[in-house]
């Protein structure tokens, strides 16, 4: 596997969007796949069942603004990503059909659900505006993208030391200084960092490998079941800094006054939340209708009004981005340069064994859910 | 209904609600899968190497040392409490034994979040306050280690210890003290050597009851052992069903092996509490309460209650608020107050829903559970129907499993059914969970009246049906309602199974904070968590004033 192939520009990504307008009022170009026809078909579906693993107020909000829009009553679900689509699975295959759209950040077990049966082939009309690398056409198409970095308590740090998470590269992670000062999370824990660790275990192995995590591994970490609560002891101060920094939360923190900054190595995984109806969907018309709303411009930029993950149509642009606000105009505050999404396309990891946790659990003597 | 009929009852509906799913439980231990994966099959390998290999045995071993010595703290703490406002002149006795039962209305997860505000190594507020103020400089207090788990679990499980000693104590006749103090013994001679065993029997009664809820707890180690240094089982239960790969056969192993340290312990409290029932049948009897002088002990004992009363109700509840009301980014020192995180969960449709939802399952639950246990302990206490040693084990069963794995059980016995992802799951799985408890304090009450009234009740040509209403529940109500609050206090707080058998349809606060703070989202979790307690506080307050019950009494 080539390093070359599995890296995408951001020019790819951002480019389009930097040019395109600053949200682009989006009916006129969602209406092409929300005919009357399907309004007044989710209608009289009446409910739409969402099984989901974002945070529920900005979901909740988000699906509020469809219900609203369609008159639909939402009936939202949410689990951490793996437990979610477990749930969901063990329902379809007993029968059991309760979620009309699952939405994970871990898509290859959406391909996986597929090659099951149990998602359904649907495109949306606004699913030719994701980029090709975000989605696989008629089965998953992401919606929102979360670059990761690292992440970094500004109060914990010296000058010093922030100037070599800025500007250090990845490997700044594994300086021997931030023993004791560092915390993690288990690859096993979500689709996010599971994708953050496979760029280093297998797509940049030559350059990363085993080596660096060692190193990551020598500086003892606090290793977390799951990503979400370490944001949060990163804002206490418990921790000085924490790799797979996902920016939506970070920014979501820093908006909150807590002393929170990161930067944004090259190349900087994206974790991709995404959307497929299923197979066996209670209320498909709904269903359907949903994802044509999501994968518009108008559904995506209503997303941005509570949360901060980006969008994955290039023409919808924070707002923020563009009128330079928020962490956007920090003198810290750096783009990612390139981006990295290529293991979307990649068998090896979509393989349902997730072979490299037992890896990652050896580098870091992580066994049986325990530090050994 | 007759005595014949009521095991045709009982055992099926038994079966149903407990033994199925154990059953599942069990099969699920012995598949490569999940149930209802096609390509799972039967296999021993994941019984093996849970019984078997090394970083399980470890694991047992640490849960067994943890478990133990919580038993212990809880025990000790709890007899010392119980005595000091039974049989002692302490002051404010009443307000204390309030305050010492308290902590049974924060939902130890909820707790466990605010002990993690307090008391995490670096940005702990009393770590923070005490570099401050003393320049420390290493960790004064540190939850996420196991002696800090240890402390925060004995903190939350000191009330049940508490409450089965101090009724012990209640019913004990104090001559025995007196005679001990005529004859010259000293206030602590005298508790040593009286006091203590004749309550010896409630003593082992509790520590084995909290020696198996501690095994089994998942919310506290889960949630202050966020970076896993400690080993626990019922952890590893929930993060073999949580993350990837997801291994239902590892955590239902893990599960049987709870199953069956839970079965040793209970056979010990059952003979325990048996013993306990005993003495206090034969001795209770009209006497007057003389209550010991603890002379110049009087205030440092209070102050003994305090610091208990402190950390485990003032400290939490500090720092829920603080979680709740600070901004990020402000200091304890120069805080910053919002109402924004209240505002936004206290408006959301979510929590207004689970508002309801919780409200439901706690109304629900409670009042399925006491007439069950009522009619379950009247058909083996009372009517002796066939096959009753059968009914009490089958009843007791489900205090062996713990939360997280019966959760699991009770997905696959109802995923099928119109219940499953209603609130009608969760009340079938509360009522399961805690029948054990309604039946116990059920049969106590019944120990407690005098079978002569049913009797005559009997003679004068009323069924057993109808003995049971007219007689024998009139005289039970207090009993029974004490115990309709204490599953109502443990229905609101449930979260193990809840977590697993959450739908769109059926989120309760429990479930919604393990969701906020799954996100990280700590200020909101403790606007949940307190609402959680508003809720809890108005139960017990409605039922201590409306119902006149004391919880402390019937237990």
């Amino acid at each position: 596997m080539t390093h070359s192939g599995n890296i995408v520009s951001r020019r790819l990504l951002l480019g389009a969007a930097l040019a395109a307008p600053a949200i682009i009022a989006a009916r006129a170009q969602s209406k092409p796949g929300i005919t009357d026809d399907l309004v007044k078909a989710a209608q009289k579906d009446g409910t739409l069942s969402y099984y989901h693993n974002s945070d529920i107020g900005p979901t909740g909000l988000w699906t509020d603004a469809f219900a609203k829009r369609f008159g639909l009553q939402m009936k939202n679900m949410r689990l951490p990503s793996y437990p979610l689509f477990d749930r969901f699975l063990n329902e379809s295959r007993v029968g059991r059909h309760l979620a009309d759209l699952v939405q994970i950040t871990d898509p290859t077990l959406l391909a996986y659900a597929n090659r099951l049966g149990f998602i359904a082939d649907y495109t949306p009309a606004g699913g030719a505006m994701i980029p090709g690398d975000l989605k696989q056409e008629g089965i998953w198409y992401g919606l929102f993208t979360d670059p990761m970095g690292i992440g970094y308590n500004s109060k914990t740090v010296t000058p010093e030391e922030e100037k070599l998470i800025q500007t250090g590269g990845w490997n700044a992670l594994a300086d021997p200084r931030w023993k004791g000062r560092f915390g993690t999370a288990t690859p096993a824990s979500g689709g996010s960092s599971y994708a953050f660790c496979y760029m280093f275990l297998v797509t940049l192995r030559a350059q990363y490998g085993k080596p660096w995590f060692s190193k990551l591994a020598a500086n003892a970490p606090d290793i977390y079941a799951s990503k979400a609560p370490l944001f949060e002891r990163l804002a206490a101060g418990e921790y000085t800094l924490m790799d797979q920094g996902s920016a939506g939360t970070l920014s979501d923190y820093y908006l909150k006054g807590a002393p929170i900054r990161w930067s944004f190595p090259a190349p900087t995984p994206i974790a991709l939340t995404s959307q497929s109806i299923t197979k066996n969907a209670p209320h498909p018309a709904a269903a359907r209708l949903f994802q044509e709303w999501s994968t518009t411009a108008e559904g995506q930029a209503e997303w941005l009004k509570y949360s901060i993950a980006g969008a994955t149509r290039p023409d919808v642009v924070d707002p923020r981005h563009a009128g330079k606000l928020d962490w956007f105009k920090e003198p810290w505050f750096h783009e990612p340069t390139e981006f990295y999404t290529a293991y979307l396309k990649d068998e090896a990891f979509a393989d349902p064994k997730k072979p490299i946790i037992a890896e990652w659990n050896e580098i870091f003597n992580y066994q049986s859910g325990k530090k050994g | 209904m007759t005595r014949a009929l009521l095991p045709w009852l009982l055992i099926p509906l038994l079966t149903v609600l407990i033994l199925v799913p154990v059953g599942f439980m069990f099969l699920g231990a012995f598949m490569s899968g999940a149930l209802a994966d096609p390509e799972a099959h039967l296999t021993l390998s994941k019984v093996a190497a849970v019984y078997t290999t090394l970083p399980f045995l470890r694991t047992l071993g640490s849960t067994l040392v943890i478990a133990f010595l919580v038993a212990i703290a809880a025990t000790l703490g709890g007899v010392t409490m119980a005595w000091l406002t039974s049989r002692t002149d302490l002051p404010a006795r009443p307000i204390m034994e309030t305050c010492i039962i308290a902590p049974l209305f924060l939902s130890p997860f909820v707790g466990a979040i605010a002990w993690l505000v307090l008391g995490s190594p670096r940005a702990g507020l009393l770590n923070v306050i005490a570099r401050a103020w003393f320049g420390t400089t290493g960790a004064v207090v540190n939850v996420a280690t196991p002696s800090g788990i240890v402390l925060i679990m004995a903190l939350y499980y000191l009330p049940y210890a508490y409450l089965t000693v101090a009724a012990a104590l209640r019913n004990m006749d104090p001559s025995m003290e007196e005679a001990a103090c005529v004859n010259g013994s000293g206030i602590l001679g005298t508790a040593l050597k009286v006091t203590l065993p004749v309550v010896r029997p409630a003593l082992i009664s509790a520590f084995f009851f909290i020696f198996v809820l501690a095994c089994g707890t998942f919310a506290i180690p889960a949630v202050l052992d966020r970076a896993s240094q400690v080993r626990f089982l019922a952890v590893d239960v929930f993060q073999a069903s949580a993350t990837y790969p997801i291994d239902y056969g590892t955590a239902a192993a893990i599960g049987t092996l709870l199953f069956w340290i839970s079965v040793m312990g209970i056979a010990a409290y059952r003979f325990a509490s048996r013993a306990a029932r005993r003495f206090v049948t034969v001795t209770a009897r009209g006497y007057r309460i003389r209550l010991v002088r603890l002379r110049w002990l009087r205030w440092p004992m209070a102050g003994l209650v305090g610091v208990y009363v402190v950390l485990s109700i003032v400290l939490p509840y500090l720092a829920l608020v603080w979680s709740a009301f600070a901004r990020a980014g402000g200091t304890i020192f120069a805080p910053v107050w919002t109402l924004a995180n209240a505002r936004g969960v206290l408006t959301s449709a979510e929590v207004a829903g689970a508002t309801v939802n919780t409200l439901e399952v706690g109304l629900i639950t409670p009042t399925l559970c006491v007439g069950l246990g009522l009619l379950i302990a009247y058909a083996v206490r009372r009517l002796r129907v066939p096959a009753s040693n059968a009914i009490d084990y089958i009843t007791m069963f489900s205090i062996a499993v713990p939360g997280i794995v019966f959760g699991t059980g009770v997905f696959w016995t109802y995923v099928l059914t119109p219940a499953y992802g209603t609130i009608a799951v969760l009340v079938l799985a509360f009522v399961a969970a805690y029948v054990p408890f309604a039946y116990r304090i059920s049969d106590t009450a019944l120990l407690q009246i005098d079978r002569a009234l049913e009797e005559a009740s009997l003679l004068c040509g009323a069924g057993n049906g109808r003995t049971l209403l007219r007689i024998t529940l009139p005289l039970a109500r207090p009993a029974l309602l004490s115990a309709w609050i204490m599953v109502f206090i443990f229905a609101v707080r449930e979260i193990s199974a809840a977590v697993l058998l959450t739908s769109s349809d059926n989120v309760v606060l429990s479930v919604l904070s393990f969701n906020y703070l799954d996100f990280g989202d700590v200020p909101k979790a403790a606007v949940v968590g307190l609402l959680q307690t508003a809720l809890l506080a108005a139960g017990v307050i409605a039922g201590r004033y409306v119902f006149r019950v004391k919880l402390s009494s019937q237990v």
